[in-house]
Order: C-alpha cells, then sequence, then structure tokens
C-alpha cells in the first residue's frame, strides 16, 4: 500500500515537474494509438462479415440462417478494391454471400433479375457498342477503372493520415530524444565555447549530428517505401482482368519530399534544445555534470524518460528500492501519461477514418479490440521502459549520484 | 559490541599509468552508540571508504560486515534491503526528491520499506518534529535553506531507525550558520546513541565524534580517541557557544 502510494506520488509529481515532456508522451501515444485504430477500422469490416454458424441473415427482406462458411478467391477482400458490375453497384464494399440454388432464385425480382458477372477482355474493344451487345448490365473497362481508382483514393487519403501521425510521434520522440542528450552535452558545449567556439557554431555542431542521421532515416525510408508499395497496391485490381498494375514510381521529387521530411523533422526536433545549450553560460557549461548515459539507437520516449530518471532512481535504490521495485515503479509511472494517450487515440483515429472516408460506411471494430489497443499501447509502453530501468538498476549507484551532484 | 567491520578494503580505478587506489588496504571496526569521524584532503579516498561500507558500492577486495552479515555477499536485492532497513546515508548535496514536499521525502524510506501510509506519515512528522522542522512540512525543497534541506536530508536517513548512519560531508555545502544547525543535530544523534560514521572536512563536526580517522591516499594514517565524544559539549568543542 505504501509502495503504490509512493509510486503514484512520484509518478504524478513528476508529470507536474516535467510538463513539457509528458505532453510529448501523450502526443506520442496518442498518435500511435489513432494509427492502430486507424489499421483496425480498416480491417474490421472483414470481420463484420464473418457471421458465425447457425445466426441468421437477412437479405432483401429474407431472413436465412447460416449453414457453412467459405473462403474464395474469386473478389479481393474488403479493404482491398474491387468492382462487381451490378445494379446495386457493391464494389464500393464487396462481400461475398453464398445461397442454394432455390434462396437465391427466390430473392430474384422482375426489377432485379439474377445477373452473372464475367470479366471480358475482347480483342477489339471498339467493337463493343456498349449495352446492346450484351443481354443485362454492361460496365465498361473505363468505369471498372475509374471506380477502383476512387477505393485507391480513398486508401491514400488514409495513408496519408497515418503517415502524418507517425510524423508527429517521429517529432514527438526525437524531441525527448534530443533534448536529453544535449542537455548531456552540457560540458562538452562548455568546452567548445571555452575554446572560442560562437554560439551560433555550437547549435550548429548540435544540428550537425541530427541532419545526418536524418539523411540515414530518408535513405532508409525511400528504400522500405519503395520495397512495400508494390504490396500496398498489388491486391487493388482484379489481377488479370487488365493486367496488374504497374510499379509504383520513385521520382525524384518523392525522394525529395522524403528527404526534406526527415530533416525538417531533425530540425523542429534539434533547433530548440541546440539553441538552450548554445546559449548556457560557459562557466556554468564547464561545472556542468559530464554525464554518461548512453542513449541506444532504438531510443524512445519511454528510454529516454529512463535515462532522465537516472538520478531519483539511484537515489531510490540508495535509499533501499530493489531493482524489481525500481523496475516496477518507473513503469507504472509511464503509464500516467500514456493511458490518456491510448483512450483519446481510439476515438481520434476512427474519427480520422470517417473524415477521410467520403461519406462511405464506417464499421466500428468490435469494442474488445479497441479496449485490446490501449492495452497493447499500454503493456508496449511498460515494457519499453521495464527493458532500459532493469538494466540500469545494475549500474553503480555512486557514479549516478556524484555526477548529478557534482 | 561491534556493529561494523570491514578488513583489508582495496577500491581502485583507471588502469595502469592512471590507476588511482581510492581505498587501499583499510580496516575499520565501529562499536555500537559510537560516532567515528573521518578526515582527510579532497580525492583521498573518503567518501569512497563510505560508499563501501554502506554499501553503496562494492570493494575490489576485503570484507565489510554489518551486524555480523557479510555486505559483499549480498546480491543487489539484498544490498538494497539492507540500505533500506539497516543503514541511513546523508550526502552533501542533500539528494532531495525535488518534487517531494519535506515530510514526503522523510517518510520515502519507510513507504519503500512497505510501512502503511499513514504509520510512515506520523514518525515523518515526529522526524521533523525532533530536528525543528515541524513548520516546514509542507515545503518543498525549493522552499528551504540549505541547513533546513540537510536537516531533512538527515531525518529521512533516521526513517527506518538505522543501525548505522553514514554522512558524506554534510556540512560541505553549507554557511556557518547551517553548519551549526546540522552540528546540532549530530550532537543530538551522538547523544541518544545512534551509531554515526562522518567524512568530513569541517573539525567542528569532527570533535563530535568519539574517535578521529585521519586519512590518506587511500589509507589510514591516524586514529584518535577525542575527549568530547558523547559526553562532550558541543558548543564549546565547536567554539560556537558564544
Amino acid at each position: 500500500m505504501g509502495r503504490l502510494l509512493l509510486i503514484w506520488r512520484l509518478a504524478l509529481r513528476d508529470l507536474r515537474h516535467r510538463p513539457v515532456e509528458a505532453v510529448l508522451v501523450v502526443l506520442a501515444i496518442t498518435a500511435a494509438t489513432a494509427t492502430l485504430t486507424l489499421g483496425l477500422v480498416l480491417r474490421s469490416f472483414a470481420v463484420a462479415l464473418g457471421l458465425r454458424v447457425g445466426e441468421r441473415v437477412t437479405l432483401d427482406g429474407h431472413s436465412y440462417r447460416v449453414t457453412v462458411t467459405a473462403v474464395t478467391a474469386a473478389s479481393p477482400p474488403y479493404p482491398e478494391t474491387g468492382f462487381m458490375a451490378t445494379p446495386a453497384g457493391v464494389g464500393d464494399s464487396p462481400g461475398q454471400v453464398w445461397l442454394t440454388r432455390a434462396d437465391t432464385i427466390s430473392l430474384a425480382t422482375r426489377a432485379r433479375p439474377l445477373t452473372y458477372t464475367v470479366d471480358v477482355r475482347t480483342q477489339d474493344p471498339a467493337a463493343l457498342a456498349g449495352p446492346a451487345g450484351f443481354n443485362g448490365p454492361w460496365t465498361s473497362w473505363q468505369a471498372i477503372s475509374a471506380q477502383d481508382a476512387k477505393e485507391i483514393s480513398n486508401e491514400q487519403l488514409v495513408l496519408d493520415v497515418g503517415g502524418w501521425l507517425l510524423g508527429l510521434l517521429a517529432i514527438a520522440s526525437v524531441g525527448v530524444l534530443v533534448g536529453g542528450r544535449l542537455a548531456e552535452q552540457t560540458r562538452r558545449v562548455g568546452l567548445l565555447k571555452a575554446a572560442g567556439a560562437a554560439p551560433g557554431l555550437v547549435a550548429a555542431i548540435m544540428l550537425a549530428e541530427y541532419l545526418a542521421l536524418a539523411l540515414c532515416a530518408a535513405v532508409i525510408g525511400v528504400a522500405v517505401g519503395r520495397l512495400t508499395a508494390p504490396m500496398l497496391t498489388s491486391f487493388s485490381f482484379f489481377a488479370g482482368l487488365l493486367a496488374k498494375p504497374a510499379q509504383p514510381p520513385l521520382t525524384p521529387q518523392t525522394v525529395g519530399v522524403v528527404a526534406g521530411v526527415a530533416v525538417a523533422v531533425a530540425v523542429v526536433s534539434t533547433l530548440v534544445p541546440a539553441l538552450r545549450a548554445a546559449r548556457t553560460p560557459t562557466v556554468r557549461a564547464l561545472a556542468d555534470a559530464a554525464r554518461q548515459p548512453k542513449r541506444h539507437a532504438l531510443a524512445t520516449t519511454a528510454w529516454a524518460t529512463v535515462l532522465d530518471g537516472r538520478y531519483p532512481a539511484a537515489l531510490a535504490r540508495a535509499l533501499g528500492t530493489t531493482p524489481r521495485q525500481l523496475t516496477a515503479g518507473l513503469s507504472a509511472s509511464q503509464l500516467l501519461p500514456a493511458l490518456p494517450g491510448g483512450i483519446i487515440g481510439v476515438p481520434a483515429g476512427i474519427g480520422l477514418y470517417a473524415a477521410v472516408s467520403n461519406g462511405g460506411g464506417l464499421t466500428l471494430p468490435p469494442f474488445a479490440w479497441l479496449v485490446a489497443v490501449v492495452l497493447a499501447v499500454l503493456l508496449a509502453v511498460a515494457l519499453l521502459t521495464a527493458i532500459p530501468a532493469r538494466i540500469g538498476a545494475g549500474h553503480p549507484i555512486v557514479g549516478i549520484l556524484q555526477s548529478e551532484a557534482a | 559490541m561491534t556493529l561494523l567491520s570491514a578488513r583489508g578494503l582495496r577500491k581502485a580505478y583507471g588502469r595502469g599509468g592512471a590507476l588511482v587506489r581510492a581505498v587501499d588496504d583499510v580496516s575499520l571496526d565501529v562499536e555500537a552508540g559510537e560516532t567515528v569521524a573521518i578526515m582527510g584532503p579532497s580525492g583521498c579516498g573518503k567518501s569512497t571508504l563510505l560508499h563501501l561500507l554502506g554499501g553503496l558500492d562494492r570493494a575490489d577486495a576485503g570484507t565489510v560486515a554489518l551486524a555480523g552479515r557479510h555486505v559483499g555477499q549480498l546480491g543487489e536485492r539484498g544490498l538494497a534491503r539492507m540500505r533500506r532497513d539497516a543503514v541511513g546515508f546523508v550526502f552533501q548535496a542533500f539528494h532531495l526528491m525535488d518534487e517531494l514536499t519535506a515530510v514526503e521525502n522523510v517518510e520515502l524510506p519507510a513507504l519503500l520499506a512497505g510501512r502503511p501510509p499513514r504509520a510512515a506519515r506520523k514518525h515523518a512528522l515526529a522526524l521533523l518534529a525532533r530536528i525543528g522542522l515541524a513548520g516546514r512540512a509542507k515545503f518543498l525543497p525549493s522552499a528551504l535553506s540549505g541547513g533546513q534541506r540537510q536537516r531533512v536530508a538527515v531525518a529521512r536517513a533516521l526513517a527506518n531507525d538505522p543501525l548505522i548512519v553514514f554522512a558524506d560531508e554534510p556540512a560541505g555545502n553549507l554557511d556557518s550558520a547551517a553548519t551549526l544547525e546540522v552540528l546540532r543535530l549530530f550532537d543530538d544523534l551522538h547523544q541518544a546513541g545512534q551509531t554515526l560514521v562522518i567524512v568530513t572536512h569541517d573539525s567542528r563536526i569532527a570533535a563530535t565524534a568519539d574517535r578521529l580517522i585521519t586519512m590518506r591516499d587511500g589509507a589510514f594514517i591516524d586514529e584518535i580517541r577525542l575527549a568530547g565524544g558523547s559526553n562532550g559539549s558541543l558548543a564549546r568543542l565547536a567554539g560556537l557557544d558564544g
């Protein structure tokens, strides 16, 4: 009870003590959760159709009992686009139900007779005069292409929003990481300034490191994007109808935009802490402790939080906290800002999807899935905090206390 | 009764030509209720020795036994338990939690030890009253003077009624008036029978001890018993009674 009180007290006070970091953590978690939710919304329609055997389904006013479920490769699953040329225009929300012959016949009316859909590729498209050549609904490949393009456009919007959310996540994470790192480099700043470097030069040195990292990230990003893009688009058309779509082009403009975004992320997240470090009085910077936390390349806000909390953690250990208690406490303290972020992220993701879906039908994922998203995010935050905390709990207490007190 | 016993302690930093023997073959016995002061020039290894004795750091060689229990044989969890239950630390830089009030800082070790919050709070308030800071219980460290902060740190060190308190330059960051506050507090602890090991540059604080050890280059070079000790008059010894 006492320990629990202590954990939450320290967590709450730390949040109050470092509100900017708390906001960044909330922002990062919100972006992550919203992106995950977005993905779930995209996937949920397929599951929404996954009726269980024995349940009843109503089609055109007729109630049927589900006797069997099956899988077909004849039509791409939602949300990948497809097109079925029927008067109802089901291409916007494809899905298939198998009925017995008798049940199928019972659904037919004079206005909506039974039809078969056949994809035809003619040797001479110009020879087709239109519906007159067929006894039934007829749709040109241009119409199918336009319909697919509309679906692709929706997907692209969702991907764009997801991309922006991940961008925010990157800025927040890099901001926390860089802010912490530059604080560690105060002594280095002091030495540079003592050697005659002007504040502008010091800031430039600080920026250069992260600009180089940003350019590396851009190269990797372009390569990954180039390799994964076909996976996103290859399912979006009826394979074999009009041949597969062309490989997405990698233009110089695309490379330029990606590199520009990466550099912008680095500059936005580095500029303020770099300028602040550069303005630190030389004597104070020289007197500052040469702290030694080594930030891993995979550092996140959770890692940064643990590293920034080395001093209170060392102090707690000096007072008798066991490594297990310390790890549990630090993990729990990160759950506090993560929880509102996780909860906000779910409606944010749903809202974003609704906003970009052009008024299309929105099928919400099961409530349990949404709860699972929040729990998964919280678990990830706790684990990401626990790992470095456990490693850090093995470091000598004295060195940390002395470096902070120096 | 010997409470703390160290034999052949060694601790070195660096390698080759840069090797520094911070503690070099030091042995020490501290009796229960005794106050031992360790003095010496900066960098002579006083603080390192204190860290080894208190389980904050591990020795390269030698043994430390506290109440008959060998510290070197304890794992990380055992060391933590020892620091929590049997040992209290007072640091030169106070090392208070900035975001916690005075009373919350004092009750922190008790909460860590799993004491009920109400009992921990009651004990912490009693300790603050004992050091004359009952009226500052709700103050953050930033609102306290240096001397008051160090007194809060001493109260925190006493939160779990430790067998021994280690103080590392407790007046090192304090002005004369604040030093006197801390001086009186340590003398009170001494009179109350609390076992203390104090590393200090301040001869006034050293004068409150039963035994004064002088250290140089990682080794003990002198040891004297002081006449004042637990029966001495602090103000007279420190020359601050006027």
